[in-house]
């Protein structure tokens, strides 16, 4: 069982709502944690590949980045000079790291389809061939489950619904979820951090989309499974 | 499935009320206990009519029925090995006691949350609240040792035992429950933690049709409460008919039978003295008692209902419960010899992912199948009268207006 405090839990999330950055178009803007205020994000969505991130993209970007820093580093070097700033950006091995957090971020975020329900009381985004995100509101605080294999907490921050997991060996997940201003649009922002690693974040956009209208009702009952009854008169 | 509760019970009640003369309760003039003092001692009668709930804190033993401990030897075979002690000729007319069983405290934490975290359902702790102690009562009159046997939409107060008691754990393989038996004195009985762990086969097609999975809970239970009655003597036996009949009279009057009951310095009931056999009032008290028997009774028909319908779903929710606790116990061995991959690696990052993963999604099944076990069992608990209702609501609704009624009837009869 982990030893995660409440305390620290609460004030984790609140400074990782507090560092977010703005979101670009046509993501609103967070605003300040202060106030809770939630957002209708129920329906069905899908993955819009055109806006979302492309994790090879994004790892070689990192990847100059690290090569132009690692040439800097090395430059100094030969003028005797010595930065220790570029010491964790330039270690080979500390790439490997974050090489290793973008695979796993990739393979989380990897879902196509997302549906979420939503009440006053609650909030379930199931999310494809992964368990749901799941969150219970209770009076504006944030919900905290601490079990066996990992902590979690999750509750609003502002308009943005930010889910955080800590896992064993120090793996760190944080889902920030957002939408846009006229409601067609979705952003989960997750940033995935190690104990070996940079904290490596991963935008992913879906687009509203209404599934095919379905001719059946079905109620999911424990000893006949699903009993389904047509809905067309 | 429609659940049928009495309406036109209560009209019919009302007549036969007035048409037939039913014997008094009171079979013996001559007092029991206590003092022919008339002295006024109100919070007795008070507290006959209105005792409040019992408190958990007297808690004197706890039992655990371990599966090994219930192998065959001889067999090999699981049956139950608390025998439930069975009388042939039934008991005799003191030993017939009546028992009523309060609808049990489901043990559910304050909040939505807290249960989340304990793993309970609410919904199908609501329907074990109901459900076991109708099981209960099965095992109770199967042992014909008592006399009737009901399941009490909430406490009464004028029964010769009664059992009242909370789920402490309900998981598939592990049943607890806090019981605690108190007889009309108010003397408890025990308050015991009856815990029972079931087989790896109790669920099988092939077992469950000789015996259900915590039957050896309910044999323990009806053993003791048998073991408890058997170290009374006659004259306590009688004194508790008696005691029972009063509280009952009083809970229905108390202005009429607050002198012929008192607290002792033991805080219990005792008899001051008693109505004479003949004592009218008395006999509309016996009349209205057992028109109310007629009303529980046919409550008890509900529950009868209830477990009928919820068996088989039960079975298989505890069944599903059970199934999930041996995977993930073969899982976490599985786990604990698998090679650990370099620590912060990608296949390191992924192995703790999939683990929380795979809890996760246990839980968000176990949740699946809870909605599909109250998608079941709640028509059963909700259509009442063609209109949706709570049965534990509309029960306890009816049976506190049903009491009302009863007032009513014995007010008009006395013209008080």
């Amino acid at each position: 069982m982990h030893r995660l405090s409440a305390i620290l839990g609460l004030g984790l999330l609140a400074a990782c709502a507090g560092s977010q950055a703005p979101l670009p178009s046509p993501i609103a803007a967070p605003a300040e944690p202060t106030q809770a205020r939630s957002t209708d994000f129920a329906g069905h969505w899908e993955m819009d590949y055109s806006r979302s991130d492309n994790v090879d993209d994004k790892l070689q970007r990192l990847y100059r980045e690290w090569q132009r820093a690692a040439e800097r580093r090395a430059n100094m070097d030969r003028r005797g000079q010595n930065n220790p700033a570029y010491a964790v950006n330039t270690n080979p091995r500390g790439f490997r790291s974050l090489l290793d957090v973008a695979r796993l971020a990739d393979l989380i975020t990897s879902s196509q389809v997302l549906e979420i329900k939503q009440s006053d009381q609650d909030i379930e985004i199931q999310r494809e061939n992964d368990f749901a995100l799941s969150c219970v509101f209770t009076e504006g605080e944030p919900e905290i489950v601490v079990a066996e294999l990992g902590a979690e907490i999750c509750g609003w921050a502002g308009h943005q619904l930010v889910f955080r997991m800590q896992l064993p060996d120090g793996l760190d997940i944080v889902h920030r979820v957002t939408m846009s201003l006229d409601g067609e649009r979705l952003h989960i922002a997750t940033q995935v951090d190690s104990k070996s690693s940079q904290p490596f974040t991963l935008d992913r956009y879906y687009y509203r989309f209404d599934p095919l209208p379905d001719d059946y009702s079905c109620e999911y009952t424990l000893s006949r499974g699903n009993v389904c009854q047509s809905e067309s008169p | 499935m429609s659940l049928r509760l009495p309406e036109s019970l209560l009209l019919l009640s009302l007549g036969a009320l007035f048409s037939h003369t039913l014997p008094a309760i009171a079979a013996e003039p001559e007092p029991a206990t206590g003092s022919e003092s008339t002295a006024a001692e109100p919070t007795a009668a008070e507290s006959a009519a209105a005792k409040p709930p019992p408190r958990w804190t007297t808690l004197e033993q706890t039992i655990v029925l371990q599966p090994e401990q219930r192998q065959n030897a001889a067999t090999g075979s699981v049956g139950n090995s608390v025998e439930l002690q069975i009388s042939s000729s039934g008991p005799s007319a003191d030993e017939a006691m009546e028992i009523g069983i309060a609808v049990l405290d489901p043990g559910l934490a304050a909040d939505s949350a807290s249960n989340r975290k304990l793993g309970i359902f609410p919904e199908i702790r609501e329907a074990e609240a109901r459900y076991l102690p109708y099981a209960l009562r099965r095992t109770l009159v199967d042992s014909n040792q008592w006399g009737a046997v009901r399941v009490l939409p909430e406490l009464d107060p004028g029964y010769e035992v009664l059992l009242t008691g909370r789920i402490l754990e309900s998981n598939g393989a592990t049943l607890s429950l806090q019981i605690q038996a108190r007889d009309s004195r108010d003397r408890l009985w025990f308050d015991r933690v009856y815990t029972v762990v079931a087989e790896e086969t109790a669920y099988l097609k092939t077992e469950r049709r000789l015996r259900r999975p915590f039957q050896d809970l309910y044999n323990q239970l009806a053993n003791d409460l048998l073991n408890y009655r058997q170290q009374l003597d006659d004259s306590e036996l009688r004194n508790i008919h008696r005691i029972a009949a009063v509280r009952h009279a009083a809970s229905l009057a108390p202005e009429a039978f607050a002198e012929y009951l008192e607290l002792n310095q033991d805080g219990l009931f005792q008899l001051r003295r008693l109505p004479a056999r003949e004592d009218p009032m008395m006999a509309r008290i016996g009349r209205i008692r057992e028109q109310e028997y007629l009303f529980i009774d046919t409550t008890d028909e509900q529950y009868a209902e209830l477990y009928t319908e919820m068996t088989p779903v039960y079975d298989l929710w505890r069944q599903f419960l059970r199934e999930q606790l041996s995977f993930r116990e073969a899982w976490e061995a599985r786990l604990a010899t698998r090679d650990k991959p370099r620590s912060g690696s990608y296949q390191a990052l992924k192995q703790v992912y999939n683990n929380f993963k795979w809890e996760k999604i246990q839980r968000q099944e176990l949740q699946v199948l809870a909605e599909g076990f109250d998608n079941e069992i709640a028509p059963t608990s909700l259509v009442l009268e063609g209109s949706v209702v709570n049965l534990n609501g509309s029960l306890d609704e009816r049976y506190r207006e049903w009491r009302r009624i009863l007032q009513q009837i014995y007010s008009l009869e006395t013209g008080a």
